[in-house]
């Protein structure tokens, strides 16, 4: 099985002094991952950019329409109490927001109930986050799209269903805790080898509750306010084509997990090099602490 | 008996499209507007709340479709018009004509009981507006128009279903999927165990005992099955059995949260199906997408901030 897979590519890891993976250890990481948690999946991407030292079929991780139900901003405030810092440093640290408790699930489905209950409150925040944009220049008049709206030609149709007003009937009468379509931001994530920091590198790609692409500011309203500005990079991504890409820089993610493997090791435990993944998805939740990608394995700290 | 009403698709873009059919308008189309085929996927393993998303990524346009794993495929065709006017003309009820009629002959032929992947298709009408980096689209989700209603209301599958069934289920549909992608397909019940088959031995199976119609329902509502059903039902509507008239459907929904597999959001519902002539002519086609606005109207993405050269060069200083 997968442990067999791993056992020879560990020889040259300087993964336990270091922190650093080679790509043979990303790719076994990576296995582990869609392995417990098969939202994440494999992705080959552009023929032109594939990387010779991974595998074909296995250059990067993938999970797309993560939903994102809440914005960072409007938690930090009540967050901190559940905080624990990993790692100090002059930056500020690392955080691990849910080390305490669950409350932010909690929280997270609380916001998701006032979001259905109150549509016109979501879409004016959505509004105000527009306005931080100073750079709205770009937009030479779009054509006006309501006038490509069809009426009577294309008729109505009964089958099919209008998922707004089953939020609606289901939040009325709160049965069994269905909570019909919501409009939320989703994020597609992806984690790449980054070949120069030897580390997973994770990059992000946002969408507003009606699907279109979210600018980077609108963004940095989901990323913890400690790392926004500092942490998140504009970059291309190595195997996809297309715009620059939201990511997190990676300069610090080995000194992290050298931490982590140090603290696990003085509490007599011993991190293997497949639970990488693992624990890297776990820390960067401290930058993006309402993206609700999955990732978990039981493991303590 | 009410009317079974079916949760729509709803199209997910992300900008690797938007920046291939920008490429390919350029280098490869010209000014040639004819139908380009199209791959798109979708998953039955969204987090709750999630919209039956129907995506297309930078790898819609292969030639061969590359379905991430445990995704199901759908058929598309784009229409990428040259200039608005020609959006905005474009003559949107004989396009989904075509798209119905398309899918009726694959269900007459046969052909969608052996690959009932053909019953899953999309139409995507397009202006790129190259200059301003604006995008216009308009998406059709293709269905023949038949009605069915709901006799039973839908249970989740482990209030159905014993433990030891759900857990044959899972295991019989491990094995199928090995071969087989799992989007359509049919299980029977025997004691504890729950068998899946093919959809091709529908006809066979429900001569001699009751069969449970599956599909893998990219829906994450309890009371409402996805889009994906719909000409799934007007293929069974056409196979003449009386004892499929009233038949248990079950949405199957697979996802893993926190390391943790699940499929016990699945629901099961029995509806009635009036026959359908295979003879007769096509049913209505109905399904283009509605806009943010709820309207049935086209939407507009502008990507002049992430793909203009020029602006891009600012934003980096």
């Amino acid at each position: 099985g997968v442990a067999e897979y791993l056992t020879p590519v560990l020889k040259e890891s300087k993964f336990r002094e270091t922190g650093v993976i080679t790509p043979e250890e990303f790719v076994a990481a990576g296995e582990n991952i869609v392995h417990h948690c098969p939202t994440w999946q494999w992705a080959s991407g552009d023929e032109s950019k594939i990387k010779p030292y991974l595998p074909k079929d296995k250059q990067f991780l993938i999970t797309r329409n993560v939903p994102c139900y809440k914005r960072v901003k409007a938690l930090d405030n009540q967050k901190e109490e559940y905080e624990k810092v990993i790692e100090e440093d002059e930056d500020g640290g690392w955080v691990d927001t849910h080390h305490y408790a669950e409350p932010s699930v909690t929280q997270a489905q609380e916001g998701v109930a006032e979001m259905t209950l109150d549509s016109k409150g979501a879409s004016s925040r959505v509004a105000d986050d527009d306005n931080d944009d100073d750079d709205d220049d770009d937009d030479e008049e779009a054509e006006d799209m309501e006038a490509f709206e069809e009426s009577g030609m294309l008729e109505e149709d009964n089958a099919t269903l209008d998922t707004k007003k089953v939020t609606k009937e289901d939040s009325d009468t709160a049965v069994g805790g269905d909570t019909g379509v919501l409009a939320t931001r989703t994020y597609d994530l992806n984690i790449t080898y980054d070949k120069y920091y030897q580390t997973p590198r994770l990059w992000l790609y946002g969408y507003d509750e009606n699907r279109k692409p979210l600018t980077v500011d609108q963004m940095y309203a989901d990323f913890s306010q400690d790392h926004a500005k500092k942490t998140v990079t504009m970059e291309h991504h190595p195997h996809l084509p297309g715009p620059p890409m939201a990511s997190v820089h990676p300069c610090k993610h080995a000194d992290v997990m050298k931490k982590i493997i140090e603290t696990v090791a003085e509490g007599g435990g011993e991190l293997r090099v497949h639970m990488y993944l693992m624990i890297f998805l776990k820390f960067v939740q401290a930058i993006i602490p309402t993206i609700e990608y999955d990732y978990t394995q039981h493991f303590t700290m | 008996m009410a009317l079974l009403q079916y949760a729509p698709f709803s199209s997910a873009l992300d900008a690797g499209f938007w920046h291939t059919l920008s490429q390919n308008k350029l280098n490869v189309y010209g000014l040639d507007d004819t139908e380009v085929p199209l791959h798109g996927f979708y998953y039955n393993g969204n987090a709750d709340g999630i919209p039956c998303s129907l995506n297309l990524d930078y790898n819609a346009f292969n030639e061969q479709a590359t379905i991430p794993p445990k995704n199901f495929p759908a058929h598309g065709s784009l229409f990428n018009t040259n200039t608005i006017d020609a959006f905005r003309d474009s003559d949107k009820k004989k396009l989904l004509e075509t798209a119905g009629n398309k899918i009726w002959a694959d269900i007459i032929s046969g052909k969608a009981l052996d690959d009932p992947s053909l019953l899953t298709r999309f139409h995507l009408l397009t202006f790129a507006d190259l200059k301003k980096y604006h995008f216009y689209y308009w998406f059709a989700f293709p269905a023949l128009s038949h009605d069915v209603t709901m006799v039973k209301e839908p249970v989740t599958i482990d209030e159905r279903f014993t433990e030891q069934q759900i857990a044959s289920f899972q295991s019989s549909l491990d094995t199928y999927s090995q071969t087989t992608s799992p989007n359509f397909f049919i299980a029977t019940e025997q004691g504890n165990t729950l068998e899946v088959h093919t959809l091709a031995s529908i006809k066979e199976l429900a001569s001699k005992q009751k069969v449970i119609l599956c599909f893998a329902d990219p829906c994450t509502l309890k009371s409402h099955p996805g889009w994906p059903l719909r000409n799934l039902l007007a293929l069974i509507a056409t196979l003449g059995l009386d004892t499929l008239t009233e038949l248990d459907v079950m949405s199957y929904r697979d996802k893993v949260k926190d390391g943790k597999r699940s499929i016990s959001h699945s629901i099961i519902f029995t509806v009635n199906i009036p026959h359908l002539d295979s003879s007769a002519v096509c049913p209505k086609c109905v399904g283009w997408e509605k806009n943010e606005r709820q309207k049935l109207g086209p939407r507009i993405v502008n990507l002049s901030s992430s793909m203009d050269a020029t602006r891009l060069a600012e934003s980096s200083v």
